[in-house]
């Protein structure tokens, strides 16, 4: 026990420390690193990987997994530029948008948790048909919008803070306070951890399940808003193109943990140094496609390091 | 000592078919008659709608198409007898193409540009053995990430994603994909061969046998001295050998290297892969010619869908339907079997 304590502990250590001497290399080598409206354009950056990255946390942690939130991202922000073009009000699009969002979501649980099909093999199948959805409906084109709502989500700001860093805090605070201080949140964490005593110890186990899937949906909405408003549109597949960040992310906060479990704060941290790590290189006048690669490398880094004292083979089906 | 973990593995599947054998008969024949009527209504719905699917041009076009999309498959169905999975032969493709083009493109002897190829596909071969059979990694996951950065390696090489045309390309490459042999195209040549061998490899030789004893169970395996480590390894390890292949053939049917190019062919792979364990009739264990099967199913809706004049989004859209159908199919079975059983 004392054992895999101290193993946990250095795995946390070697995380932070390569990312730490990651970031101070990255402040001697660009100048401009530091700056506040430098560190404010990375937090906004940060705000679309960090809302799904905790949206996943929060799957994850109750012991299942999603993928195809990145093509629900799609759909839902190309289905809403789609009804701003044909003049429907605002609220009934940010409506509709948040039931597109929790649909897809439940019917992911729908086939997860009740059909008990393998969550990562049901999820990357919905999220090809999903890409494909969102495609058919933008024609794969780049669609735009400049109403005011979305306008203004991305040029005001509040007390001299960008709104989508507001927005960011927000949805952070709320996801915190769900999972870290309610009963709601803990009853997650004994589902994830064992589901057999969670369920003997009386709790609705696959009401909580429905809930995570529930969450991410809510947290699908808030970050295609981020979207919509940053890039004053959508481009095809944006989304997809930040899906190895927020596998990073989560699993990232998992190895910084000192009880090696998935954290809200965890993620949210994570999706921080990802952001702050790709806009470094970008400032040392590294090319993004190099800058995908070392976060795929870091991927496997982070992820070797959290199975270290797991001696067996992972097999998807018994 | 091996043929009794053999015996045990599928010992599991004996109690079964000894208890209710005529229902689990009865619901193969119901299953595997569906798919195939459902395929067949498929095949009769593209023959009415497009007047171009049954001419020989389209039909010799989805045989050549086969070519590439079935070691691939045959990859993906190697790692789903280790339990696992493997995402990674689309970006193997990639990587082989573009190695073989900006080879020759370079100037360098064909041959040569071909073994630098298949050294590539030996490293992500050995890299995902290292990180599942040796690292512990979930599959998805290890292989996800190879998959990201298979791709960025990709688009970093050819500047963000520009072709590397071979025009013309050098009559060696050319014959890979256009030639024959003894009236065989040569495509369908490797196709048969690669076939015959993998069906050799895991049918008939102890090496296969003992591959899918480490798949149904690795305690029992290790028990009785295989290494499965080893063995996990070097089905991730063919796999990628597989899908280097598949990956000279479309280089030569493409001419050129692209990148992203495997991207549409990985689903069809898993597709196909998904299609052999659901109609085998042996305790959902993937095999070789339900595989090719599974193939030539996807290529067909493939060519059909593209035939009636779909664009490609929709084309995804109906293989992720399709994926996600097949995991229903063998989700409702395994539990209709699971209720006979207990």
């Amino acid at each position: 026990m004392e054992n895999a304590l101290r193993i946990t502990k250095f795995k946390s250590y070697i995380t932070l420390g390569i990312f730490s001497s990651v970031i101070i290399y990255l402040i001697i080598v660009s100048p401009g690193f530091l700056r506040f409206d430098n560190l404010m354009n990375v937090i906004v950056s940060a705000t679309f990987v960090a809302i799904p990255a905790m949206g996943l946390g929060t799957i994850m942690l109750s012991g299942s997994f999603d993928l195809s939130f990145v093509g629900i991202i799609g759909v839902v922000s190309v289905t809403s530029i789609r009804m701003v073009h044909a003049e429907i009000p605002i609220p009934v699009v940010l409506i509709t948008a948040l039931a597109i969002a929790l649909g897809f979501e439940l019917a992911n649980a729908f086939l997860i948790i009740k059909l008990k099909i393998h969550p990562w093999l049901t999820t990357i199948s919905t999220m090809l048909a999903a890409l494909g959805l969102e495609k058919a409906i933008s024609k794969a084109y780049f669609l735009t919008t400049s109403h005011s709502f979305f306008q203004t989500i991305r040029f005001e700001s509040f007390l001299g803070v960008p709104l989508p860093v507001w927005i960011l805090g927000l949805s952070f605070l709320l996801m915190y306070l769900l999972v870290h201080k309610t009963a709601f949140g803990m009853h997650l964490y004994a589902v994830g951890g064992n589901e057999v005593a969670a369920r003997k110890a009386g709790l609705k186990v696959e009401r909580l399940r429905f809930s995570s899937f529930a969450a991410m949906g809510v947290c699908i909405w808030i970050v295609s808003l981020v979207y919509l408003s940053q890039l004053s549109g959508y481009t095809p597949e944006a989304a997809y193109t930040n899906l190895n960040e927020v596998i990073l992310s989560v699993f990232f906060g998992m190895s910084i943990s000192r009880k090696n479990v998935i954290t809200i704060p965890g993620a949210v941290v994570g999706a921080l140094f990802v952001a702050l790590l790709a806009n470094g290189l970008a400032l040392s006048g590294v090319s993004s496609y190099w800058i995908k690669l070392i976060e795929g490398c870091l991927v496997i880094v982070v992820v070797i390091t959290n199975a270290m004292g797991s001696g067996e083979i992972v097999q998807l089906e018994k | 000592m091996l043929w009794g973990v053999v015996k045990l593995s599928n010992s599991k599947s004996s109690v079964i078919s000894t208890s209710s054998t005529t229902s689990r008969k009865a619901i193969d024949f119901l299953v595997n008659g569906s798919i195939i009527i459902g395929f067949v209504g498929v095949v009769i719905f593209f023959a009415i709608t497009s007047s171009s699917f049954f001419k020989w041009d389209n039909i010799s076009d989805i045989l050549l198409r086969l070519s590439i999309t079935t070691p691939a498959a045959y990859g993906v169905m190697l790692a789903l007898v280790a339990k696992g999975i493997d995402l990674t032969p689309g970006t193997t493709m990639g990587l082989v193409g573009i190695t073989v083009a900006s080879g020759v493109a370079a100037g360098m002897n064909f041959g040569l540009s071909i073994l630098l190829a298949i050294l590539v596909g030996v490293a992500v071969g050995l890299v995902n053995a290292f990180l599942i059979a040796k690292a512990n990694l979930n599959p998805f996951i290890a292989t996800i990430s190879v998959l990201f950065i298979g791709n960025s390696i990709e688009k970093s090489v050819t500047r963000g994603g520009l072709p590397v045309y071979l025009y013309p390309a050098p009559p060696a490459l050319n014959q890979i994909y256009r030639g024959s042999t003894l009236g065989i195209p040569n495509p369908i040549l490797i196709l048969i061969i690669l076939t015959l061998l993998l069906y050799l490899f895991l049918e008939k030789s102890k090496y296969g046998r003992r591959l899918y004893a480490c798949g149904e169970s690795i305690k029992a395996s290790r028990a009785s001295g295989i290494p499965v480590r080893l063995y996990y390894g070097a089905a991730y390890f063919i796999s990628a050998l597989c899908a280097t292949i598949g990956g000279v053939i479309l280089c030569s049917q493409i001419r050129s290297g692209q990148p992203l190019v495997g991207h549409s062919y990985m689903w069809d792979a898993i597709g196909a892969a998904y299609l052999s364990t659901i109609m085998s009739r042996r305790n959902f264990r993937p095999n070789v010619f339900g595989t090719l099967f599974g193939a030539v199913v996807m290529a067909t809706v493939a060519n059909g869908l593209t035939l009636m004049g779909l664009a490609f989004y929709w084309k995804e859209f109906a293989k992720g339907l399709i994926i996600l159908i097949m995991l229903l199919v063998s989700v409702m079975k395994k539990r209709y079997e699971r209720s006979r059983l207990f």
